[in-house]
């Protein structure tokens, strides 16, 4: 394995310096070369310090205000609408249609947006209809019957992803 | 005594690579960097490892979907990219941007199921780990860089973005990529524990978290892929472009007001120069005069949409008889647009020797729309439409 894992990291190197050799020689001047490194850390930036915790704290009050049998559907709901809704507002806000080419973004991106989110948010509530059955009417109750089980880590696994452990 | 030296240099790189670091202060672990500060239960190593993979094929397939593209534009001299399949590139493109987006949900998850980790500390316990985090930070950059540009092109929101894209994209993909085997290479052990045989699955909730970042993807998918998958078009509520929305039922990227050849293109102006062996200048009634064939090909873009359509026009193949081109010649075809990066591209060989390759004067039965490249445009199979030179002036052979 070791060996394995040297070859891996040089042939990582080597393909990044590559890259950056590469880019350096025959790319756009170092102006334009640093307007991508910057994007690349605002972007960085921007999903830890503003996106990460909005989803922590939308975990946060999930786990304080849904009841146990709901918190599983209600974060796929929420997760699978947080995910759409972030990767196509670029079409939705429409700043790339011109008039003069209709065919580029001819859809009307809000509807389809609504759309898909009323579609998301139909199947949310069919697997917590789906859930509520299967949990014997559990909404209310104390006891194993009414609680889904908490997450327990399977042999071999870990609870923190590395924190204190070996590169 | 090589051998000894050797020993001695790893010895030594060892030693400097995992030197202990100072810790800072504990009294500034406040906050997130706190040993109980994250407390979902969700997060494991398993968990990591799984959307590790997930991520790390779709950047994969991304990159070579991606490299296989820009060799198709830029062509090193020993690349030769074939006529067939008819629909390969379609595919490859099509799969680059759908699996681009599907990257999205799980680079948000992955990213998640990591942060702790943003919060390590100490934050650097040796150099070893030092360069670690630094490939990490790469690598997050890089792919977050990767996933919003790809997404603001097909957006078409180009000032949103300080720079030219297709540049920009190509070589962040590099420097994106080595950080990835980097990080593989330093994770492998890791990977390996987590996924060990003989766990009982008794992670309801992390089945469920990781089913849901599926889902997302698979919404995602339905909601857009129907641009170049036609059967799902009428899924696709959410792409932006529609296989069936545009001048003679296909979609136009450039228009000719954008490429401001309004005027050139109007008869008794336009001419067609072939320059070969042999120099031949034609009138648009002149080429229409010649043996015409209809061909049904697709109009592949690389913005990752597509859409098919029945060309009518003269073979490349009876134009480079004509002016006496040599077998195996390449072809460049000039447009009347100038002054951008797209205003003239080779056919490669066998696309010149191609029957379906066509200087197209109609589409779907009608002559050619002024922003369907009038009066004439090549059309060609297996080629990313950029390359498909549209209002095109001037053919020159080339060796």
């Amino acid at each position: 394995m070791k060996l394995t894992r040297v070859l891996l990291c040089t042939l990582g190197l080597v393909a990044g310096v590559y890259g950056v050799v590469n880019m350096l020689l025959t790319g756009p001047p170092l102006v334009v070369i640093g307007r991508y490194v910057v994007f690349a850390v605002v972007a960085a930036l921007a999903h830890d310090l503003l996106l990460v915790p909005v989803a922590l704290l939308a975990g946060a009050l999930l786990a304080r205000l849904a009841p146990a049998w709901l918190r599983g559907v209600l974060r796929a709901g929420l997760l699978i609408s947080g995910v759409v809704t972030l990767a196509t507002f670029p079409f939705v806000l429409h700043r790339g249609y011109h008039p003069t080419n209709p065919s580029a973004l001819p859809l009307d991106y809000t509807r389809g947006l609504l759309v898909t989110l009323a579609a998301v948010w139909l199947g949310t509530a069919v697997a917590a209809a789906v859930r509520y059955v299967q949990c014997g009417h559990g909404h209310g109750e104390h006891g194993r019957a009414g609680a889904a089980p908490a997450p327990r880590l399977a042999a071999g696994d870990r609870r923190d992803p590395g924190l204190g452990e070996g590169p | 005594m090589v051998r000894r030296a050797g020993a001695a240099l790893t010895g030594l790189l060892a030693g400097l690579l995992h030197r202990r670091l100072p810790a800072p202060p504990e009294r500034l672990r406040v906050g997130p960097f706190r040993t109980d500060a994250f407390s979902s239960p969700l997060r494991s190593e398993r968990l990591t490892s799984q959307l590790g993979i997930a991520l790390g094929t779709a950047f994969t397939i991304c990159f070579v979907t991606g490299i296989l593209s820009h060799g198709i534009q830029h062509p090193p001299s020993w690349f030769a990219w074939p006529a067939r399949p008819v629909e390969l590139y379609r595919v490859t493109q099509g799969v680059h941007v759908a699996t681009g987006l599907v990257s999205v949900p799980l680079l948000l998850a992955k990213l998640w199921s990591v942060y702790p980790r943003l919060f390590e500390w100490p934050p650097a316990r040796d150099l070893a780990h030092a360069l670690s985090r630094a490939s990490v930070l790469v690598l997050v950059a890089g792919g977050l860089f990767e996933l919003t540009t790809g997404i603001l092109d097909i957006a078409r929101w180009y000032p949103a973005m300080p720079f030219f894209f297709t540049t920009a994209h190509h070589w962040v993909a590099w420097v994106t990529v080595g950080a990835l085997v980097v990080h593989l290479g330093v994770k492998l052990p890791v990977v390996a524990r987590a996924l060990r045989r003989g766990s009982t699955a008794v992670d309801a909730s992390r089945r469920g978290l990781l089913a849901a970042v599926g889902a997302a993807a698979g919404v995602l998918t339905l909601a857009t892929v129907g641009q170049t998958i036609a059967p799902l078009s009428r899924l696709a509520v959410l792409a932006p472009r529609h296989p069936d929305i545009g001048p003679q039922g296909l979609p136009v990227n450039r228009t000719a007001m954008q490429a401001k050849v309004t005027d050139l293109v109007r008869e008794p102006v336009y001419r067609l120069h072939i320059d070969g062996p042999r120099r031949v200048t034609l009138t648009r009634a002149q080429l229409a005069a010649l043996p015409q064939h209809t061909v049904e090909l697709p109009i592949s873009c690389v913005e990752g949409w597509s859409a098919t359509g029945h060309w009518t026009g003269v073979r490349v193949r009876d134009l480079l008889a004509m002016v006496g081109a040599p077998a195996g010649c390449r072809l460049r075809a000039e447009s009347l647009e100038t002054g951008t990066a797209y205003t003239h591209a080779v056919l490669p060989a066998s696309h010149c020797r191609d029957p379906l390759s066509l200087l197209a004067l109609g589409l779907n039965g009608a002559p050619l729309e002024a922003d369907h490249g009038y009066p004439c445009r090549i059309i060609a199979p297996n080629l990313p439409g950029v390359m498909q030179t549209k209002w095109v002036g001037r053919l020159v052979v080339l060796p």
